[in-house]
């Protein structure tokens, strides 16, 4: 499994940046359709956040008094609770599809445009960055077969 | 005549800079253009699910200011 994507450039002021975002499939609870959003990868951050709007629409089972404190990275608090998620990156033909626990911010005010895909999405793939060509790639290794699930 | 797929939709998305609309609005793409933007996700996607399949239907959020996670 090898899914390959073009970074998408923005621009701020002058400066021109690159950004490793994805389309994923997620699927939530049955009786609720899989929606498709665009995510960003970033290495950075622990868990893969989810925004409550979107975890609402997905049917995501959650308790929202089971909550635990989080910080951005200006160093404001936000309030998070714990759930699981089936994320499917799919690119052409291929595809990997992975159960991971997710994080849901229960706080709306401070949500980052995209879904952040974290840690706990990628201890089950490799992802190589190529920003010179404006590309990065998604691969599967053989223990993926154990981890997440393969097609 | 090209097929409408969420890779393509997705290719649009990368390739284009969505200036025209507010940020933090939550945008609905399919076939090479916005068929819905409202500022709730419930908004758009019940606007999207009347235009297109939403298995691929391709949601994103605008956005213009650099963000630190």
């Amino acid at each position: 499994m090898n899914l390959r994507f073009n970074c998408k450039t923005e621009r701020y002021g002058e400066c021109e940046v690159y950004l490793p975002v994805v389309p994923v499939i997620l699927k939530g609870e049955k009786g609720h359709e899989p929606l498709n959003f665009t995510a960003i990868l970033d290495t950075g951050s622990p868990f893969v956040l989810i925004p409550r709007e979107i975890a609402d629409a997905l049917g995501l089972a959650y308790d929202s008094t089971k909550t635990e404190s989080a910080k951005g990275y200006n160093g404001d608090n936000f309030t998070t609770t714990k759930s699981k998620i089936t994320i499917t990156l799919r690119r052409g033909r291929e595809k990997v599809t992975i159960d991971c626990i997710c994080m849901i911010q229960l706080d709306g005010d401070r949500e980052h445009e995209h879904l952040i895909i974290g840690s706990s999405f990628f201890e089950h793939v490799r992802v190589d960055f190529d920003y010179p060509n404006k590309k990065f790639y998604v691969k599967g290794e053989t223990k993926l077969l154990r981890s997440g699930t393969l097609h | 005549m090209t097929t409408v797929s969420l890779d393509s939709n997705f290719d649009y998305f990368v390739k284009s800079s969505f200036a025209e609309y507010r940020e933090g609005e939550w945008l609905a793409i399919y076939d090479n253009k916005v068929i819905a933007h409202e500022p709730t996700l419930k908004a758009v996607i019940s606007k999207a699910k009347r235009i297109a399949p939403m298995t691929k239907v391709l949601i994103s959020k605008v956005k213009k200011t650099a963000c630190y996670l």
